[in-house]
């Protein structure tokens, strides 16, 4: 390895201009801490969302087995009118 | 059974003897739900035997011994009636209704109804498209009768289009036409005004000859849905519109020939779910798939897989409806052993010489068709199908023995 000898003032002027064009490592570990909060902050989002899509998947197929299961019972109840016509018939025959 | 109309809308009410459970004519039982139906596009002045007929087309399933209509039929529906099914039927009055001079086809847009249209090539269509029932929540939203409706409009043929809920009566197996003939309804009620001598089906000869979709599976030459002297038969003649079945004589795959090869080509649609096209993965997108790869010797283009339950449909031991069709397949689709199907092979000893009967026209389906339509029907088929030999005609007698 060779050594050269720089002058001080040349070797400031040089690192003055690194410094000027590149981020300090201070500012790199903000920036790092930074970003892992923001990660941090997104993961907590997103154990929100989740909760919500999996309250709302479930109120969605509470929707759907309701509707299903009001029209099964609207079936019922139309078979029932039916019948009951029927019932009424009979008796007004009957009589 | 009491059946009241009021203008174009339906009411029946159950006599005691009378059930929510009864059988449509091919014995498949049938659940009622609810007691009303309406009709749009029909006139409300046609013969008292054309409201009869279409009434008895909805109820006929839960109607036990008698039926009451609101306005006299004649003695000849009357008859017809207590003959097919041992009804009484009442009240009686009136002359028959007389015949007309027209065929009108019952357009469906499948490859059979396609096929039945090439042969008559002046006749008007009358297409049934299904619309939801107002006192029934629609769960049923994917079948497409818009579409359907809308591919009739395009044929460019003489199209009346009549709108009904009567599917929306059947509770199970689901909604459908509680009797097949419910699809004639709205074309009962339009024969007056269109003159109709006639009304012309799709139904090919495993329906009328075979005993097939989910009746008996064998030969049957008194058919009480579709022979002339079946229960059915009869019934409509005594309206004045008699049953024409110009395919009844020919094979699933010699309508899907003619349906292909005929100017209707572009507006052919068995499916009834897709929207811009057939949806390709449906039960019946993948039974016609076999029949057109056969018909057109390539092999199997479809995105289904074995394990689907549309497909496993069959791959079944026989018998069940549209085996032959499955037979024909297996004999002429390229690369059928390593196919989807390849399970099936397993069940038929199929070959071009054991499939060659459904390639022509068994004869006395054209002997049953009635004049004058019987002569052109009969010179079609001799020039694009060609009649079943001796032989050949035996297997369609023989099946299912």
């Amino acid at each position: 390895m060779m050594r050269v000898l720089v002058p001080v003032r040349l070797r400031r002027a040089v690192r003055g201009w690194f410094d000027s064009r590149y981020i300090s490592v201070a500012d790199h570990r903000q920036d790092i801490k930074d970003a892992l909060w923001e990660v941090q902050t997104l993961r907590r989002e997103v154990v929100t969302l989740q909760q919500e899509v999996r309250q709302l998947t479930s109120r969605t197929g509470d929707a759907q087995r309701l509707s299903k299961e009001t029209a099964d019972a609207l079936d019922h109840v139309l078979q029932n009118e039916v019948l009951v016509w029927q019932a009424i018939d009979g008796l007004k025959e009957r009589s | 059974m009491k059946v009241a109309w009021d203008g174009a809308e339906l009411a029946f009410r159950l006599d005691p003897e009378d059930e929510i459970t009864g059988r449509a004519a091919d014995e498949h039982p049938v659940k009622l739900r609810t007691s009303t139906c309406a009709f749009g596009g029909v006139p409300d002045d046609a013969h008292p035997d054309l409201f009869a007929v279409a009434a008895w087309s909805v109820v006929a399933p839960w109607t036990r011994r008698r039926i009451t209509f609101d306005r006299p039929v004649s003695a000849e529906v009357a008859q017809a009636l207590h003959d097919g099914w041992g009804i009484e039927a009442g009240p009686v009055g009136g002359p028959p209704r007389t015949q007309g001079r027209t065929l009108a086809i019952s357009y469906s847009g499948g490859a059979d109804s396609v096929a039945a249209a090439a042969i008559f090539p002046e006749a008007p269509f009358v297409h049934f498209r299904r619309v939801p029932h107002p006192r029934v929540p629609n769960r049923w939203t994917h079948y497409r009768s818009d579409v359907l409706a809308d591919l009739a409009k395009k044929t460019g043929r003489e199209l009346t289009t009549v709108t009904s809920d009567l599917e929306f009566t059947l509770a199970e197996p689901r909604p459908g036409y509680p009797e097949h003939h419910a699809v004639a309804a709205g074309a009962l009620l339009l024969a007056d005004r269109m003159d109709l001598g006639g009304l012309a089906f799709g139904y090919e000869l495993g329906s009328r000859w075979l005993g097939g979709d989910r009746y008996l599976l064998r030969f049957t030459p008194d058919n009480p849905m579709w022979a002339p002297h079946g229960a059915w038969g009869r019934l409509f003649a005594a309206a004045g519109v008699p049953i024409v079945l110009p395919v009844g004589g020919v094979s699933e795959a010699v309508t899907m020939r003619l349906a292909l090869g005929s100017p209707l080509r572009a507006q052919v649609r068995w499916c009834l779910q897709g929207a811009d096209g057939p949806c390709r993965t449906c039960g019946k997108c993948f039974y016609k798939e076999i029949i057109q790869a056969a018909v057109e010797r390539r092999p199997l283009d479809t995105p289904l897989t074995a394990d689907r339950a549309v497909v496993r449909k069959w791959l079944r031991k026989p018998p069940y409806g549209g085996m032959e069709m499955i037979e024909y397949g297996l004999a002429r689709i390229p690369g059928v052993e390593s196919s989807i199907l390849a399970g099936a092979l397993d069940y038929f000893d199929a070959t071009e010489e054991s499939t060659s009967w459904l390639e022509h026209c068994y004869p006395p389906a054209l002997a049953e068709i009635p004049e004058p339509w019987r002569e052109p029907a009969s010179a079609f088929m001799a020039e694009n199908a060609g009649l079943m030999t001796p032989g050949e005609a035996r297997r369609v007698e023989e099946w299912g023995s």
